[in-house]
């Protein structure tokens, strides 16, 4: 790892760090949405609609948002936000 | 979980596939891989001290006394503790001698060296004497010897990069301070980084203490091979159990058993002659 990529995920952490102290952090669609994603938010709760077809809206539009994000990232960085199963430490087997 | 330990002989399996590669008979089948042995190559053992970098040596050896017939050298090792440290099980097989008759010793018989401490004999700032400039020559062919050499060391940047520069070289890290990690080699350090990383991951809820001893981590650039692998340490009864408080204490600091002008002679370097005044002539003193 260069020194530069080394440098640059500590001031992730350190951002991340402050971040999460704003009274206990954003919610995800504020720190990774746009925002578009709020202002349907507001006018959706202003018109009282509710149910899975304005759900699903409003993930379309925080969706789009974070590809757009990802879309400036290298590939390591969008492959590595890919949910996976974490894996259990592999151990030699010593046979003891 | 309680540390794994051993009654002699140790299993084939407490070495990882790494490490039989180049403790083994060149052909020798390896456990857990499907091609046969080198049978040649270095060792480096790292890690802060008292870590269990000797600890494991004297594991590796060991291991070889039991599952081979190689011979092995414990360089520079004092007489005393030669005599009265060693287990009854490796007289007959065990020696000592000088680095500098690593070609020599044991010819064809592919011996395995242990090297304790490689910065006292081997020391990056001693880089152009003599004596390691031939080390430098003889590490390009120890592999037509069929010599394994396995050394300990607290970083590597304080041994001789030739060590790093001809052979197959698998380094097995045990836990090394934050501040010798700082200043670990650059081409090293990444490595060793990891392996601390994975170190303090496996060592969570288990025991091991400050220094992180009951696992390690070998990391290997051979193709085919785990570049990094968890390796969990299997204790030697006989190290722990059968020796008394003095030979525990000549085989886990052996060089404190060295006489004083030993000691000397590889921290110094062999006392120099110094020059001579020059003898006047006769005709000098007449005049």
């Amino acid at each position: 790892m260069t020194t530069w990529s080394r440098r640059e995920q500590e001031y992730d952490r350190i951002a991340a760090a402050r971040l999460a102290r704003l009274e206990g952090g954003v919610a995800r669609h504020v720190a990774l949405g746009s925002r578009a994603g709020l202002s349907l938010r507001w006018k959706l709760a202003r018109m009282g609609l509710e149910g899975d077809h304005i759900d699903h809206a409003v993930a379309l539009v925080d969706e789009l948002a974070l590809a757009r994000i990802l879309e400036r990232h290298p590939i390591g960085v969008r492959f590595a936000t890919i949910p996976r199963a974490k894996r259990d430490l592999e151990i030699w087997d010593v046979g003891v | 979980m309680t540390e794994p330990i051993y009654d002699y002989p140790p299993p084939r399996r407490s070495m990882p596939p790494e490490v039989q590669d180049l403790l083994l008979e060149e052909g020798s089948n390896i456990t857990g891989a499907e091609e046969a042995a080198l049978g040649t190559g270095i060792i480096s053992i790292l890690g802060t001290a008292r870590s269990g970098k000797t600890t494991l040596a004297y594991g590796m050896i060991d291991w070889v006394i039991a599952h081979t017939s190689r011979p092995v050298v414990l360089a520079s090792f004092p007489r005393r503790v030669l005599e009265e440290g060693l287990p009854e099980h490796w007289s007959g097989r065990v020696s000592t001698g000088k680095p500098d008759q690593m070609h020599e010793l044991h010819r064809g018989e592919r011996p395995v060296w242990l090297l304790d401490d490689a910065a006292a004999n081997f020391n990056s700032r001693s880089s152009m004497t003599s004596s390691q400039v031939a080390w430098s020559k003889l590490c390009g062919v120890i592999s037509h010897l069929g010599i394994t050499v396995l050394f300990t060391s607290q970083s590597l940047a304080g041994v001789d990069r030739t060590f790093f520069r001809f052979t197959e070289v698998v380094t097995v890290v045990r836990y090394m301070s934050d501040s010798g990690l700082r200043g670990e080699r650059d081409e090293w350090r990444d490595d060793v980084d990891h392996a601390q990383y994975l170190l303090r991951k496996v060592h969570a809820g288990r025991p091991g203490g400050r220094r992180l001893r009951s696992f390690y981590v070998t990391v290997s650039t051979s193709p085919g091979r785990k570049p990094y692998r968890i390796v969990p340490y299997v204790k030697p009864r006989w190290l722990f159990e059968g020796l008394n408080e003095v030979q525990r204490d000549m085989m886990s600091k052996p060089f404190g058993y060295m006489e004083v002008e030993e000691i000397s002679a590889i921290i110094q370097g062999p006392p120099k002659r110094r020059p001579g005044r020059p003898k006047k002539k006769k005709e000098d003193d007449e005049s």
